[in-house]
């Protein structure tokens, strides 16, 4: 029985991982989950208080009508989908439109995605420094006529395991049955998992 | 006589209508997500252009919404960008979706309170002065 192991490490190609991931494999490339922010509450937040929750980590901003509410809604439907499981998932939106995005508008944007979604921003610095962390880059745009401006963000989803340990990462092309099979592997307690 | 020409009249009428609808640009799953507050909204539909000459979309305007743009999203080596337009061509025959991660309409400043389940009347606006009047329905913020 020993002897089939290297046999199926061989048929997952590259990865020695027997069971390769459907999303990118990003263990041991970025540094676990660590912030200091405020959410829609205005109160002070860390990594600490999502200890034990598979994390998903998107950078975005409340004024983007199309990309973040569509990836938000792409994940809150996931979540659905892992049903009972969902429950020890975060899904972690964070603001890099602190001026626009007070805890208030924070709040009930993230309320309208589902009780798992939670609305983080934080200081120039702080975002920053979260940002450089995770190697994001985002920026915000001259203000027009009418005062509004528009933000570049990652479009990309980090995610950690219940560890905080960066696991996984999501694009936009990666299909919801990705994303429901692999967060069900995350899951603590999970037969299949490892985390 | 009389009754010829009426008829002749009707007959008229109903070719010149039928032609006018052939060539007219059609909407089709034409739909809005709601967010709270006064957040600008996107607006989704499909465009097709059954006529011969190309349909330029040049605007929009909706006694919904203060001001309505047009714009469109982009993933640019893992950065979401967002782009205005100020044009948008549909070639003869061909349709255009402005769809969640794409072309979208940015509505602006809400006129009244927007609940999903409703519709709200926005008219898009083409070069040749033609006007199309669609409706969109109203969708939660999760809708997809």
């Amino acid at each position: 029985m020993l002897r089939l192991l290297p046999v199926l490490a061989l048929l997952g190609g590259c990865s020695d991982n027997p069971h390769p991931w459907a999303l990118r494999d990003i263990s041991g490339l970025l540094p676990p989950l660590a912030f200091e922010l405020h959410d829609g509450n205005g109160q002070p937040r860390t990594e600490a208080d999502f200890a034990g929750d598979v994390t998903l980590l998107y950078f975005g901003y409340t004024h983007c009508p199309d990309i973040c509410p569509t990836t938000l809604a792409r994940l809150s439907g996931v979540l659905r989908q892992l049903k009972a499981g969902a429950g020890r998932v975060r899904i972690l939106f964070v603001s890099v439109d602190p001026a626009r995005d007070t805890p208030t508008v924070l709040r009930a944007y993230a309320h309208a995605f589902g009780p798992q979604v939670v609305g983080l921003s934080g200081s120039q610095a702080q975002l920053a420094k979260l940002a450089k962390r995770y190697r994001v880059s985002y920026g915000l745009g001259k203000p027009g006529a009418d005062g509004q401006y528009e933000v570049s963000h990652s479009s990309a989803v980090f995610i950690f395991d219940a560890h905080g340990q960066a696991r996984l990462l999501a694009t936009s092309t990666d299909s919801d049955a990705s994303l429901v099979a692999d967060l069900a592997r995350l899951l603590p307690g999970d037969r299949g998992g490892e985390g | 006589m009389r009754r010829l020409l009426y008829a002749l009249a009707g007959v008229a009428m109903l070719l010149w209508q039928a032609q006018s609808l052939a060539v007219e640009p059609a909407a089709s799953q034409a739909w809005i997500r709601v967010l709270p507050g006064d957040l600008p909204l996107a607006g989704y539909l499909v465009l097709t252009n059954p006529g011969e000459r190309t349909l330029t979309l040049v605007g929009a305007h909706s006694p919904a919404f203060s001001q309505i743009e047009m714009h469109r999203s982009a993933d640019q080596s893992g950065v979401a960008r967002m782009m205005r337009v100020e044009q948008v061509a549909i070639a003869p025959g061909g349709r255009l979706a402005f769809a969640p991660g794409g072309y979208h309409l940015m509505l602006f400043g809400r006129t009244r309170t927007l609940q999903a389940g409703d519709d709200v009347s926005i008219t898009l606006e083409f070069a040749d002065g033609e006007r199309l009047t669609v409706p969109f329905a109203l969708r939660e913020a999760t809708a997809r």
